[in-house]
């Protein structure tokens, strides 16, 4: 007959078992120097202020001879896509045939507090682009944004679309008003313009405690708990403080920026409800003429499902294709699962896209 | 001894010590001072600089484990039975409040904010309505995590007199931390927690605005720059780097080189190219027509 108490030895044996474990990983760090993440050779192709653009050869083949220009968030570090060998989205594009390009934001300082997404899109990412065409010499790029960065690609294709072949966009929320985007929902009465001119640069550490209090239980007391477990094997002890260091490497956002994503995209939620201008541009989503293919995953909490489809009847695209991955939100980047089948389903999606100009 | 050795004679001591517990006995613990102290003594100082935070946290962990552990086999020596009742569930939620609060994250925003300022004991300089405006937005916020925890202590009690198998504390922790957040999933969507949480942030941020004014002032009487004033070159500087960046532009449009070495020409590459988006642009046009303004 099953009991619904504790079993006293279980307990004593479970206890000893933590202790144990526990003592084995204090171990492990012992033993273990320092991780490094985004280990693929890659070559810095332009740097200005504080952004970088790099370059990553196709490795697999046949090789598509097209670029694809991958455009991550302002709010975390884009080495999540690198993180280590073998669980490394980069890698497994590169595999595909798909020579990669990566935009890398940097950590922005006081320098950058009236760094606007004008100037983000406009001209950092707009010398990017140059850069990137003038490397391949391609007359056309493709454009992939993650999460902000996919907000950031459907801003800068929508204005300036001349040069996009194709846009995908991963994790990328577009109504920020769904009823579960509880993220939205924290930020919605929060003074926005009074926190910039309070705090000038808003404080990485603020943005990812912020993210955090979603699920304040699972991440802090449960996962703690079950640190032994994660640490005990210092190959898995690896695996976790890589994703560890990125958790915790949040950059200061540059404040002026910040205070516009916010208020635009969180509180006015203008991609949908419209009337968005940066910098003098009008941002349309009913713009949007590329092929699209639109990534999210089932069980995302930072950016809902409901929160990326809605990109489907905002744009013009007659080419618009959704693919749902069963995992969360950094599953979908870097989850054992979702690297198997992606990166071939992003390289089939692009060779049967190829640029107009080249179509017969 | 080595650590190992040291390790598995603590362990079957702490055994005789755990098993004495559940019998409701009040025997000494075999160690005055907490395991991974003792062993930090030695072992920790061998940690790496890049280890050392986790390894802390490790020994907290371990800590809150075994003191949890040993809170369940204390409630246990009434039973005296090799297998005990469910545990209560405000009795755990007591514990979780005390034990695991720093672990918990749930008051930390406002502990955060008010640790940013030093509490109400601080500077005499704030103004008592800037003050008093935060505590009353604080107090509204606690109040609300209250009751989720309140609301969470009665979906465990429920749980656990329901349960149908044996628990383990991992288990246990597991199945609060489902309680808790289901329900603080459902305080997170209510415009009440939305505002309580935006006025706690607001009024913090008005507290500190106030603070940095009073600083700037400082700094001026003694011939510092202030914050403002950084602010003012920063906002400047922005400024110049675009009508720089402008500038740029503009002359490399002007100086770009043709291939007979001849600036202000267009080289035929970059024609070439821009021939080639625009007609791409052009084939995308006339398959895929842009809807009339107006229809919006």
């Amino acid at each position: 007959m099953s009991q619904s108490g504790f079993d006293i030895e279980r307990l004593i044996e479970e206890l000893t078992e933590h202790q144990r474990a526990s003592f084995a990983s204090l171990e492990t760090l012992r033993n273990l120097g320092p991780v490094e993440v985004g280990q693929s050779p890659r070559e810095r192709l332009f740097q200005r202020d504080k952004v970088a653009l790099y370059h990553y050869p196709a490795t697999g083949q046949p090789s598509l001879r097209r670029p694809l220009l991958i455009v991550y968030a302002l709010v975390n570090r884009p080495y999540i896509l690198d993180l280590e060998p073998g669980r490394s989205l980069i890698q497994r594009l590169q595999a595909q045939g798909l020579d990669l390009y990566l935009v890398d934001w940097g950590y922005p300082d006081s320098s950058d507090r009236f760094a606007g997404l004008e100037d983000y899109l406009f001209d950092y990412l707009h010398d990017c682009v140059t850069q990137v065409l003038q490397h391949s010499a391609a007359p056309q790029l493709d454009l992939l944004g993650v999460c902000q960065g996919g907000v950031l690609s459907l801003c800068y294709t929508a204005a300036l679309p001349t040069q996009i072949n194709t846009l995908t966009t991963l994790v990328t929320p577009v109504d920020f008003h769904t009823p579960d985007n509880l993220l939205a929902g924290l930020v919605r009465h929060v003074d926005i313009e009074l926190a910039v001119e309070t705090l000038g640069n808003i404080p990485g550490q603020l943005v990812s405690q912020n993210f955090n209090s979603l699920k304040p239980v699972q991440l802090g007391l449960q996962k703690l708990v079950n640190l032994p477990r994660e640490l005990q094997d210092s190959e898995r002890a690896r695996s976790y403080l890589r994703m560890e260091k990125w958790l915790q490497d949040c950059p200061d956002q540059a404040g002026q920026a910040f205070e516009e994503f916010v208020e635009a995209f969180y509180q006015d939620n203008r991609l949908v409800t419209g009337g968005l201008t940066i910098g003098g541009r009008e941002i349309r989503l009913d713009n949007l003429r590329q092929p699209i293919l639109n990534i999210y995953g089932s069980q995302d909490h930072l950016v809902p499902p409901d929160a990326s489809r809605a990109l489907r009847t905002l744009t013009a695209s007659r080419d618009y294709q959704e693919v749902e991955v069963l995992a969360g939100h950094i599953g979908v980047l870097m989850g054992r699962r979702s690297l198997k089948h992606l990166p071939l389903r992003i390289a089939q999606w692009l060779a049967a896209h190829p640029p107009a100009g080249a179509r017969s | 001894m080595d650590n190992n050795a040291f390790l598995e004679q603590w362990l079957a001591a702490q055994k005789v010590y755990w098993e004495a517990l559940a019998r409701g006995e009040d025997s000494p613990p075999p160690l005055q001072e907490p395991l991974f102290k003792v062993l930090r003594d030695t072992l920790g100082k061998q940690l790496p600089d890049s280890h050392e935070a986790l390894g802390e946290t490790l020994e907290r962990q371990g800590e809150l484990f075994r003191q949890l552990g040993e809170h369940l086999l204390r409630d246990a020596a009434d039973s005296g039975q090799t297998f005990t009742a469910p545990p209560d569930a405000e009795d755990l939620q007591r514990w979780f409040d005390r034990s695991a609060a720093s672990f918990l994250g749930l008051s930390t925003l406002a502990d955060t904010l008010s640790g940013g300022w030093g509490g109400p004991h601080g500077s005499a300089d704030k103004p008592t309505h800037l003050l008093q405006s935060f505590q009353r937005a604080q107090l509204r916020y606690l109040g609300l995590h209250a009751g989720v925890l309140h609301q969470a202590t009665l979906a465990l009690q429920a749980e656990l007199l329901n349960g149908k198998s044996g628990y383990s504390v991992a288990g246990l922790i597991a199945r609060w931390s489902h309680c808790y957040e289901s329900r603080y999933r459902q305080l997170l969507g209510t415009s009440t927690f939305q505002q309580a949480h935006g006025e706690l942030i607001n009024s913090w941020l008005r507290l500190q605005r106030h603070l940095h004014q009073q600083q700037g002032s400082q700094a001026r009487l003694f011939g510092l720059v202030s914050q403002q004033e950084h602010t003012d070159l920063a906002r400047s500087h922005q400024a110049l780097k675009r009508e720089l960046r402008g500038l740029q532009q503009q002359l490399n449009a002007q100086q770009k080189p043709t291939p007979a070495g001849n600036p202000g020409q267009p080289s035929v590459e970059r024609l070439e190219r821009e021939v080639e988006a625009l007609r791409a642009r052009l084939e995308q046009l006339l398959a895929d027509p842009p809807p009339p303004r107006g229809q919006d």
